[in-house]
């Protein structure tokens, strides 16, 4: 790998849920809190609406990280999106283990509305974890010479 | 289809987002991207010339689909929304790209934030080509309203919706309404009677034409959605029938059984059957069948054989209603922290240690003392008072975290009132520190320490117990320094407040959501104290949070005018973003029909699946769950993110 | 009319797809009398001089079965399509990959030591044995499918195909009535509408594997915690495998409407496993679940690993990191 990591800038993707971490971030413009700008935010109703085929999507398009904001638990705006996101990112870590992706290239963290901080804060650190990390091997992948 | 024409509208937002977005830049970007027709950039599009220019390109380009790159979509979505409908445009086509609050605001570096500024409008661009032209939704409602809980908060809730002209059902748990401002003694900071206040208000509620009261009754499941719920609600049988008895009293008398009094909060015994309190309403007798021998004639019957108008009824069974209601209020209020959670003050264990309520209840000229102090473990008239305020309140590690409130006022209230009460006594109360935010409220404080002699330490008790007839109170005066050790007769715990123990089982039902200390949680903590996130669900009173009477009643008060703004309308509308299902594909699996909360999904006799775009909220957890892609949020297609989730991670 | 000119090609295969093919029993008889078959390496021994001279677009139809493994099938699968009018993607394999895709998770190196064990014995690409100079094609780094090297005008899922499908095909064939290019010989819809089984949806408590319990014949295999893929794939073969009591393997490939198998029955999954209740207090015992499983890629992708996503497997340094 000829890239270093420091001139390496990290590309995510952030699913947000309406209610919660979309306003979360939203706090955090109002507070005027600044964070890394690494981060593509991308609002979805719910974080039940985020399913494993739009993460590995965001993976296969380039995508260093993939981060999905939702609701802390008994808080969901739709009862239990949340519940159910949670278990798919359970599994999908297991199977980009099994394929071997690092699982913290897909992060699921709860924000609420009123946690401005933590969005920087999770910003932040999420950026600088996949600093870390490096580029995805997915983007790096070389197609088998045929034809 | 024809190609799409798009226009995009930049926002400087004065220097908001000039400051670190190059909007000039940005545009200039935008005006090169595949689809995009029209690109302009304002100081505030959301001023009335901004929304023009934004009309006017619609009408002038014909414009397809328009981006409005600015604020959060939190802010001005309905504001353009709305201008793109004047100009003929479906609102739906328009979309807002977050370039401030998720860019301007939070990136001080100019280059990167522009390129993000660019990435975050070309995936609304992306949106915003796959959105379709949509309607909202219309939705009929019925006229009626109901209101869960009839303490003061509810009451007042239920009499605002009556007086509007609109028919309520106002549903209680306990056999009476009132709530636990019935079991005050005076109030503050004014101290007027608190049942002479009450009072009133209970008797209007029951005899309201507009007001159907049903109380020893609770609401068992909830379905439907805004404007057209579907409850069901069981009354509990009393059985004593409320048009017969004549509170004559007979039946008391004889009844063998006896439990601690609710009412009396355990000070004094209530019998099996029994009025919780002499201005109850509705004005009758009630049964309690987990304290009655065994409602069998067989086995005592001793109150029906003395009732002589012949009101008990021992067959008289549950009774199921089913109710159709627009808009639904919780009210169901708190409850107190409970007293042996406190094991360090002597909670449940010394005898004269006890809560505010039960001091309330002593000072009460309707309780059982009469309105005397006693003690409850000798009856003496205790000439020592300990009050312990944050009792259970502002202890994250070990009760609850967070300030109940009403008890700096409380306690001062019970403090001058005992001293009022007994001569030559002596009050002293513990405290964090005095919050008396409020009309009057510091002045009644100020007063009851300057002249009514109370003493105020600041400062934490750290044990309490028996030590012979006393009880023994040590904390510790953080003012001076010092510990101190105080010989009381009794000690009144300004108890947490909790919310009421149904409030949970209760947001299940609803499908609302409470926050983490269990109150009901409200849509947005200031602009919308007393919606909850469901459409047509309200909640009031201190089950939304520790809240005193004015507090309670303001609330009630605010409950019932987004209800009745709600039940004026001719017909409700509902956003058309639902979810649709692609029959071609669908194989009738049935696995979304369990996702849904709103139960909108249902498999037809066909054997596909059918969203009902009116349950429909659009959360698409059903979406994610599918597993043929037959089932599409409308204008949040897996394709539409695929785009976007491209163009997020593109280069250019 | 004359007699349409068919044939049937075999790359990286079992043979499976070649013998389904006869599953059509008598309507085989059909076919042989509509039209002449000139490339069938099963059933003759073609050289690929005969294909080569054969002139551009002279066969009408070719159905390709098995995947691309080596240069050679890589090779032949452009050839054959400057031959023929119409290509099919027929099983599996030639579809999406097929369960030999599953070799994608392992390197070139991990299966030759696999396959022939030390160093020494690997193939050679040219080697020269008695002044002989020997070729032998690529082994390629990863699997693929046929459409990821030719275009494709028609899918024939299964593996192997089902017979009421290939019969469909023939009869479109005999008929000379082949449908738009594009079409994929199935249902449009998932297998659970062909599946008799009663589905209650209520939740997934365990997972299990068909060896660890006798399902019960009626019920939803899915409820029952079997991994049944049907949800995630279409429909056609009229639930064979329910029916036999054994869960679907996902063989005939996801609907149109969704890009990756795996992901989408993980999602399916996902969300049902559960114990009934939703909240935090249930976050463990969902997890417990969740840990039953073992083989992830190998339940949800068996088909489809190849053409998945991911497509193949990454060497990241903390892939077990949590």
């Amino acid at each position: 790998m000829d890239k270093t990591n420091a001139a390496f800038e990290p590309r995510i993707v952030a699913f947000l849920c309406r209610w919660c971490s979309y306003a979360g971030a939203d706090l955090a413009g109002v507070s005027r809190l600044t964070y890394p700008a690494n981060i593509v935010p991308m609002r979805v109703n719910c974080s039940g609406r985020v399913d494993t085929e739009m993460v590995l999507t965001a993976l296969e398009k380039g995508a260093d990280g993939v981060l999905i904001g939702g609701c802390h638990p008994g808080d969901c705006h739709y009862v239990s999106g949340n519940y159910k996101t949670r278990r798919r990112v359970v599994l999908l870590k297991q199977a980009l283990s099994e394929v071997g992706i690092d699982p913290r290239r897909v992060h699921l963290e709860w924000i609420s509305a009123s946690e401005g901080i933590k969005f920087q804060s999770t910003m932040t650190s999420y950026t600088e974890l996949i600093r870390e990390l490096g580029p995805t091997p997915v983007r790096q992948r070389k197609e088998p010479v045929h034809g | 289809m024809s190609s799409p024409r798009i226009g995009v509208f930049v926002c400087h937002c004065g220097l908001n987002i000039e400051r670190t977005v190059d909007t000039l830049s940005v545009s200039e970007t935008l005006r090169q991207y595949s689809g995009v027709a029209f690109v302009s950039d304002y100081d505030y599009m959301c001023s009335d010339p901004g929304q023009q220019l934004v009309s006017d390109a619609i009408r002038e380009h014909r414009l397809t689909g328009v981006v409005i790159a600015a604020c959060s979509p939190a802010m001005h979505e309905p504001t353009f929304r709305r201008a793109a409908d004047d100009a003929g445009l479906n609102p739906y086509l328009v979309e807002m790209a977050n370039i401030r609050e998720h860019c301007s605001w939070v990136h001080l570096d100019r280059s990167e934030a522009t390129a993000k500024a660019v990435k975050i409008i070309k995936t609304m661009v992306e949106k915003v080509r796959g959105n379709h032209p949509l309607d909202p939704v219309r939705i009929d409602h019925v006229d009626k309203c109901l209101v869960i809980g009839a303490g003061i908060t509810g009451i007042q809730a239920a009499l605002d919706v009556a007086d509007a002209g609109f028919e309520v059902l106002l549903v209680e748990k306990e056999a009476s309404i009132g709530g636990h401002m019935a079991q005050l003694s005076e109030t503050f900071p004014t101290l007027d009677c608190s049942q002479c206040i009450l009072t009133p208000k209970m008797v209007e509620a029951s005899r309201h034409p507009n007001i159907e009261l049903m109380t020893y009754s609770e609401v068992l499941n909830v379905s439907g959605y805004v404007g057209n719920y579907t409850v069901k609600i069981r009354k509990n049988p009393t059985y004593v029938d409320p048009d017969k008895c004549n509170l004559c009293g007979d039946c008391e008398k004889v009844c063998p059984q006896s439990v601690p009094s609710e009412f009396e909060r355990g000070l004094v015994d209530r019998k099996a059957i029994y009025i919780p309190f002499q201005q109850a309403v509705p004005s009758t007798y009630t049964l309690d069948e987990r304290s009655c021998l065994g409602l069998h004639p067989l086995r005592c019957s001793e109150c029906a054989k003395v009732c002589e108008p012949g009101a008990i009824n021992f067959d008289m069974q549950p009774t199921i209603l089913e109710e159709e209601v627009a808009a639904i209020i919780v009210a169901t209020g708190y409850d107190m922290y409970p007293i042996v959670n406190l094991g360090e003050y002597g909670g449940g264990d010394v005898a004269n240690v006890i809560d505010g309520l039960q001091f309330e209840r002593m000072l009460s000229a309707s309780g059982p003392t009469g309105g005397q102090v006693r003690r409850p473990s000798d009856g003496r008239v205790p000439k020592r008072v300990v009050f312990v305020q944050c009792a259970g309140s502002r202890d994250p590690e070990n009760h609850n975290a967070y300030c109940s409130k009403i008890c700096c006022m409380y306690t001062a209230k019970h403090a001058l009132l005992y001293r009022h009460a007994v001569a030559d006594s002596e009050a002293v109360v513990f405290y964090i520190d005095v919050r008396a935010g409020g009309k009057g409220y510091e002045e009644f404080v100020q007063n009851a320490t300057e002249h009514e002699k109370i003493r105020y330490l600041r400062g934490k008790v750290a044990k309490i117990y028996q030590q012979d007839d006393k009880v023994m109170v040590w904390g510790v005066d953080t003012l001076s320094g010092k510990k101190v050790e105080i010989e009381a007769d009794l000690v009144v715990l300004a108890m947490s407040m909790d919310p009421h123990p149904s409030t949970r089982a209760l947001t299940k039902t609803l499908k609302i959501s409470c926050g983490g200390e269990g109150f009901l949680k409200e849509a947005h903590p200031k602009l919308r104290p007393v919606e909850s996130l469901t459409a047509g669900i309200y909640v009031a009173g201190a089950g939304q949070g520790p809240k005193d009477i004015p507090e309670s009643v303001a609330q009630g008060s605010g409950a019932a005018s987004k209800a009745i703004a709600l039940l004026t309308q001719d017909k409700l509308s509902h956003s058309p973003e639902t979810v649709s299902i692609d029959e071609e594909i669908c194989g009738g699996c049935g696995v979304c029909v369990g996702m849904c909360p709103y139960t909108a999904l249902s498999l037809t006799v066909s054997g596909v699946a059918e969203c009902n775009e009116v349950l429909c909220e659009g959360c698409g957890t059903c979406v994610s769950a599918c597993p043929t892609g037959a089932a599409q949020l409308k204008n949040l297609t897996d394709f539409q993110l695929r785009e976007m989730i491209e163009v997020a991670l593109s280069d250019g | 009319m004359a007699k349409a000119k068919i044939g049937i090609y075999w790359a990286a295969a079992c043979g499976g797809c070649d013998c389904a093919l006869l599953e059509v029993n008598e309507q085989i008889l059909d076919v042989v009398a509509a039209a002449d078959i000139l490339l069938w390496p099963c059933a003759a021994d073609p050289k690929y001089s005969d294909l080569r001279d054969y002139k551009n677009g002279e066969i009408d139809i070719v159905l390709f079965n098995g995947a691309i493994r080596t240069q050679e099938n890589v090779e032949l699968a452009q050839l054959i399509r400057t031959k023929t009018k119409y290509l099919v993607a027929f099983g599996s394999c030639a579809q999406s990959g097929g369960v030999i895709g599953l070799a994608n998770q392992s390197s070139r190196n991990e299966i030759f030591s696999t396959v022939f064990g030390d160093q020494a014995n690997w193939p050679q690409l040219d080697t020269n044995k008695n002044g002989h100079d020997l070729h032998l094609p690529e082994f390629l780094p990863r699997l693929t499918h046929l459409a990821d090297v030719v275009e494709v005008d028609y899918v024939v899922p299964g593996c192997p195909p089902p017979k009421q499908v290939v019969s469909a095909l023939f009869s479109a064939l005999v008929a000379g009535e082949l449908p738009a290019t594009g079409t994929v010989f199935a249902s449009s819809k998932n297998l659970c509408e062909e599946c008799s089984r009663e589905r209650e949806q209520l939740k997934i408590t365990q997972i299990l594997r068909p060896h660890e319990n006798d399902p019960d014949t009626e019920k939803c295999l899915l409820d029952q915690g079997f991994m049944c893929m049907g949800p995630a794939t279409r429909g056609g073969c009229l639930a064979v495998c329910p029916a036999a009591n054994m869960p679907c393997t996902g063989c005939a490939g996801p609907t149109a409407a969704i890009r990756d198998q795996g992901a989408a029955m993980l999602n399916t999954v996902a969300s049902l496993i559960g114990t009934g209740e939703e909240g935090e207090d249930q976050l463990a015992a969902e997890d417990a679940i969740l840990a039953q499983f073992d083989d992830i890629v190998g339940t949800f992708y068996r088909f489809g690993a190849a053409t998945s996503i991911f497509k193949e497997r990454y060497h990241e340094r903390n892939a077990t990191a949590r």
